[in-house]
């Protein structure tokens, strides 16, 4: 055919009641599988759906997961090249983290066994992330505010990656690997609405925090002593936090702490993923409370 | 539709969130495989794959709201059907007057007034989109498979709303020939 915007386009057979249009709304109902008011298109309505329930067939949920998989392995890293030189390694890592989530239905309990772990190690481990976290000098608070809004949503897990795509761009890839392990620690750990619950409330307050650098990882520090409710461990994150913040406070070289932290983070996150032995129903209650408003009816993670 | 969803889908999906494409491919695989298989195409779920493919990789330079992002994903598919009829150095199927008008005559038999009849059989649907030149078998395939305004369909095939409009109400007429009138 060739186009004609004007006139009669070239496969126009020329029979002069074709030359009459149907009304707008009629025309709109008769493709849209509404009953058109004009009776001449209602057998063409009628017909036309028929024809789309025949055409169109949904893909099996295997066929959504392996193949959105795929698609999601295909997106290209929004990051310049030197960064993705860095941050190849970290995807590998946030895409098994993720991997992992998804598997775990994101707050099922686990089912292996851990040979030492103690009870609060994920609280620790989301303490030293939040600490690494802490130390940086912001800017990661419009992702932040992204992060809420998918929350808000109850997309956990994609709140949680767009928090480690953040502090990542910060410059900081272990930092957002330790923060995606530690939140997985807990995962572990907890039921399904405390996890998003805690990490809803954990994320929206890092959101609402105004202060950066030192100052910053003392207030994670605090914020996530109150969260927890559980001091004994906490206490000495808090303690931890300070001196890093401290130390590391613009400091280029921070690197080697950040290591040290997602190492722990992550083997935190491997061991207790498996865990079903270190449940901590205590914290459920008094944490819920802020965070309850904010992620109503998730379903995150249920593939 | 996604809806409400879709922001937060797009924005995670840019993130190679995979819950993100799940949503998106859960939605949309459905009707781009609708829409490809009206056309006739060969290997229909390859060609959904590859526009999907094709739309993770291109995520990045994606802007807008739903409805832009759908007539995006039917322009990607669009263009694969052509390029897949273009490999295997086949023509887009034309409906050319005479001919195409007695092969759907001699299959169409379908009756699809009868309340009984849940859907119809490829052979049926064949006959009926054999009615249409291929431009009509556009519109109509986008306006009803793909749940596509006029705006959005005369986006993906790169002409005027006037132009839809022209084609749908033709291709409305043609059907009604054959698929009858007692209403």
């Amino acid at each position: 055919m060739t186009r004609n915007e004007n006139g009669p386009l070239s496969d126009d057979r020329g029979e002069m009641n074709h030359h009459t249009p149907f009304a707008q709304r009629d025309a709109d109902a008769a493709v849209g599988g509404r009953v058109p008011a004009n009776p001449e298109l209602v057998a063409v309505q009628r017909a036309l759906t028929h024809m789309k329930e025949a055409l169109v067939m949904q893909p099996t949920p295997e066929a959504v997961s392996t193949h959105a998989a795929q698609f999601a392995a295909a997106v290209h890293p929004p990051t310049s090249a030197p960064e993705a030189r860095h941050a190849s390694p970290w995807r590998r890592r946030v895409s098994a983290a993720v991997a992992l989530a998804v598997v775990s239905g994101f707050g099922v309990a686990g089912a292996a066994a851990a040979d030492e772990a103690a009870p609060g190690d994920a609280l620790y481990g989301i303490d030293r992330a939040l600490e690494t976290v802490g130390i940086l000098n912001g800017g990661t608070g419009e992702r932040l505010e992204e992060a809420k809004k998918l929350l808000d949503n109850g997309d956990v897990d994609a709140a949680l990656q767009l928090v480690s795509d953040a502090i990542e761009s910060d410059g900081n890839n272990e930092a957002a690997t330790g923060l995606r392990n530690a939140a997985l620690a807990v995962a572990s750990q907890s039921s399904g609405d405390d996890v998003r619950s805690r990490v809803s409330a954990m994320l929206e307050w890092m959101a609402g925090e105004d202060s950066k650098g030192a100052e910053f990882g003392a207030a994670v520090s605090e914020r996530a002593r109150q969260l927890s409710g559980n001091d004994a461990p906490n206490d000495d994150a808090a303690g931890n936090a300070n001196d890093h913040a401290a130390g590391n406070a613009g400091d280029d070289a921070a690197d080697n702490a950040n290591d040290d932290a997602a190492d722990n983070a992550n083997d935190d996150a491997a061991d207790n993923a498996n865990d079903d032995a270190q449940g901590q129903p205590d914290v459920a209650g008094e944490n819920r409370a802020p965070a309850a408003d904010e992620a109503p009816g998730v379903e995150v993670g249920k593939p | 539709m996604l809806k409400e969803q879709f922001a937060s889908a797009l924005v995670a999906a840019r993130t190679g969130a995979p819950w993100a494409w799940e949503a998106i491919y859960r939605d949309l695989a459905g009707v781009v495989g609708g829409y490809l298989r009206g056309h006739g195409a060969p290997d229909v779920e390859d060609l959904v794959s590859e526009t999907f493919l094709s739309v993770a990789k291109d995520i990045h330079g994606f802007s807008g709201d739903e409805d832009a992002f759908r007539s995006w994903v039917f322009t990607i598919a669009h263009r694969r059907l052509h390029d897949a009829w273009r490999v295997r150095g086949r023509r887009v199927p034309v409906a050319d007057g005479e001919d195409s008008q007695a092969r759907a005559e001699q299959r169409w038999q379908g009756n699809v007034e009868d309340e009984a009849m849940a859907s119809m059989s490829t052979e049926e649907v064949e006959a009926l989109i054999g009615h249409l030149t291929a431009p009509q078998r556009d519109v109509i395939l986008l306006r009803v498979v793909g749940d596509l305004s006029v705006a959005q369909t005369a986006q993906v095939l790169g002409t005027s709303e006037g132009a839809v409009r022209a084609l749908q109400n033709r291709a409305l007429r043609d059907l009604r020939k054959v698929v009858g009138d007692d209403a």
